[in-house]
């Protein structure tokens, strides 16, 4: 069964958020009456339309301020949306949030669910009261969990204790405990060092694939989305930019590719090509970027090899986070 | 039942978390013995001029101590909890709440509770032994010891739903504290925090009496100074009501309030 026939985990419709703000102007007194400003409405969602899979890892990204933290705030039934519907494991959310609660897990990177000054063994106890965990079922999940988030160590030192990272374990295996059918992450990674980075994206892809758990995730590391989304939805200024697999994305986003050449002999000068620039040249490299829309990538090639004795070539897409960022800056798709 | 289970196990990590701090809470207990010995001086002089060694106000000197180690346990006892609700509205921890299958005000409920009863714990130990060291013991039968025990839940109750109520307004406003400091300062001086309110003028005594504010502090703490099981149960079915208006007023602010949640934002 491909995603798109695979039963729906999350259903989105029209999804429109508006907030309002009261901007205050002019005197001192004026500025503290509670009586004056003007109130400004801010869209943060326009309308948007989303199926998410069961089983599927979905990569929801934007800049700041683009509606993602909005989107899992609904979802998870925190916020009321202006206008839309949505479902989630056939709920709607804001109407049915405890129901919804037992089935689904989130992750806020900047908020703790774990109780600082107790061991993160505490906070499983009684999360395992919070989700009416049956005792037997609660002590081989726990079990379990710490097995394979290999948290064992310090499950039994208070939270304040622990690093970032052995926080985040601890963090994602308190969302895991009541197994949820979806897990919401937001920004899991934010401020990890590559090493507990690689280890939390290990544990949460074994969650997706190992358990079937979905995955809606939102961050601004490319790495988080690469490695464990298959699909990627780009959204800004709370509409949907993009919406596919994580390898078009990288593959077919940009209609930007370079070019690295090694040759034989130093290069001097190079003779313009149309749709290529020139990114770097010194000694025997050459660095090119080419514009596929306008001269195709085999062309280019060709001439290269036509021109230069190559000992070496390489044609790479942009790094994820570059095409990333030209989508949001509204570029060359 | 699996709710009450549930608000039982927060109270119990409360309980947990807080008495890892149990000497810096101590510590900071102390304080209730420097205004307990100020009061001891303040009231030997009044009731010296009174003529000795009467009562004022249904009071004698005993007891008017004692009721201050009571008023002062129930009012030190209790966390800011308009500023931790005002708090996860504002910067957004509630999104951390609300994704639990697990009551909002239950929750924060059950907190306050929890390190309530350990903060009364100690202020009872410490000014009890300061009023003891003063002026000596005060009546006490431990047949009343479960009753005030009750006593003192629902008043911390009562007071609880007193302040979230005000923490509540923050879904609409963006300082609450004008709001706290208006109405907690009303309850102290209507809800006999620093004087019974039978040491007020009799026409203020009888507004007073309308009020909520002396089933938040002066009757419990009067009642603790007088055991009675008659007064006990007046004040207990009143409390009661007391709770149970302000839980439905809390419930519809909160309804109301969390369509309007406004966290924008990671």
């Amino acid at each position: 069964m491909t995603a798109a026939q695979a039963p729906l985990a999350i259903s989105v419709r029209g999804l429109t958020k508006e907030f309002s703000r009261v901007k205050k102007t002019g005197s001192f007194l004026k500025r503290m009456s509670p009586f004056s400003g003007v109130v400004e409405n801010f869209v943060a969602l326009k309308g948007i339309d989303l199926d998410v899979a069961r089983g599927e890892s979905l990569a929801f990204i934007g800049p700041n301020g683009a509606g993602k933290s909005t989107t899992i705030k609904i979802l998870t039934g925190i916020l009321h949306p202006t206008m839309g519907e949505a479902s989630v494991l056939g709920l709607t959310p804001w109407k049915d949030r405890e129901r919804l609660a037992y089935r689904i897990g989130s992750v806020f990177g900047q908020k703790s669910q774990l109780w600082l000054h107790l061991p993160a063994s505490d906070t499983f106890e009684l999360l395992s009261r919070v989700y009416e965990l049956d005792r037997a079922r609660y002590h081989a999940r726990r079990k379990q969990l710490i097995e394979l988030f290999e948290i064992g160590d310090y499950a039994d030192v208070p939270v304040r204790k622990l690093s970032l990272g052995q926080r985040m374990r601890c963090e994602i295996a308190a969302s895991l405990l009541h197994e949820p059918e979806v897990l919401f992450l937001d920004e899991p990674t934010i401020g990890l060092d590559p090493v507990a980075k690689a280890s939390i994206r290990d544990l949460i892809r074994s969650a997706n694939r190992e358990a079937g758990v979905t995955v809606f995730l939102t961050s601004h590391d490319a790495g988080d989305i690469e490695q464990l989304c298959r699909r990627t939805v780009i959204v800004n200024q709370g509409q949907i930019v993009f919406d596919g697999s994580t390898n078009a994305l990288r593959r077919d986003a940009l209609t930007k590719k370079e070019i690295d050449l090694k040759l034989s002999t130093a290069i001097e000068s190079f003779e313009p090509m149309t749709g290529v620039e020139v990114v770097k040249a010194k000694g025997y490299g050459l660095k090119l970027s080419v514009d596929t829309k306008t001269t195709g990538i085999d062309r280019v090639v060709g001439e290269l090899l036509r021109r230069y004795e190559v000992e070496d070539i390489a044609i790479v897409s942009p790094p994820l986070e570059e095409i990333i960022a030209t989508i949001y800056r509204g570029g060359n798709r | 039942m699996t709710e009450a289970i549930k608000l039982y196990e927060v109270a119990r990590i409360t309980l947990r978390s807080r008495w890892r701090y149990l000497w810096d809470m101590l510590g900071s207990t102390l304080f209730l013995g420097v205004v307990l010995f100020v009061f001891v001086k303040l009231w030997t002089v009044t009731y010296g001029a009174a003529g000795g060694t009467g009562a004022i106000a249904g009071f004698t000197l005993t007891q008017m101590i004692w009721y201050l180690v009571a008023t002062e346990t129930i009012i030190m006892s209790m966390i800011p909890i308009h500023r931790s609700i005002e708090r996860e509205i504002k910067d957004g921890d509630v999104a951390i709440r609300l994704n639990k299958p697990l009551s909002f005000l239950g929750y924060h409920w059950s907190v306050f509770i929890g390190e309530g009863m350990l903060k009364g714990l100690i202020l009872v130990l410490v000014g009890g032994v300061v009023a003891f060291l003063m002026v000596g013991p005060t009546e006490f039968s431990f047949l009343s010891a479960l009753p005030l025990m009750l006593t003192f839940v629902l008043t911390a109750t009562a007071n609880f739903f007193f302040g979230a109520l005000i923490g509540l307004l923050a879904f609409w406003t963006e300082d609450i504290t004008g709001f706290y400091f208006i109405f907690d300062r009303l309850k102290w001086l209507l809800g006999g925090f620093l004087m019974p309110i039978t040491l007020f003028p009799e026409w203020l005594q009888r507004i007073v009496e309308w009020l909520p504010f002396p089933l938040m502090i002066y009757r419990p703490a009067e009642l603790a100074v007088s055991f009675e099981f008659s007064k006990w149960f007046e004040l207990t079915w009143k409390q009661l009501l007391l709770v149970a208006g302000l839980w439905l007023v809390a419930q519809v602010l909160y309804r109301s309030g969390v369509r309007r949640l406004d966290v924008n934002g990671g």
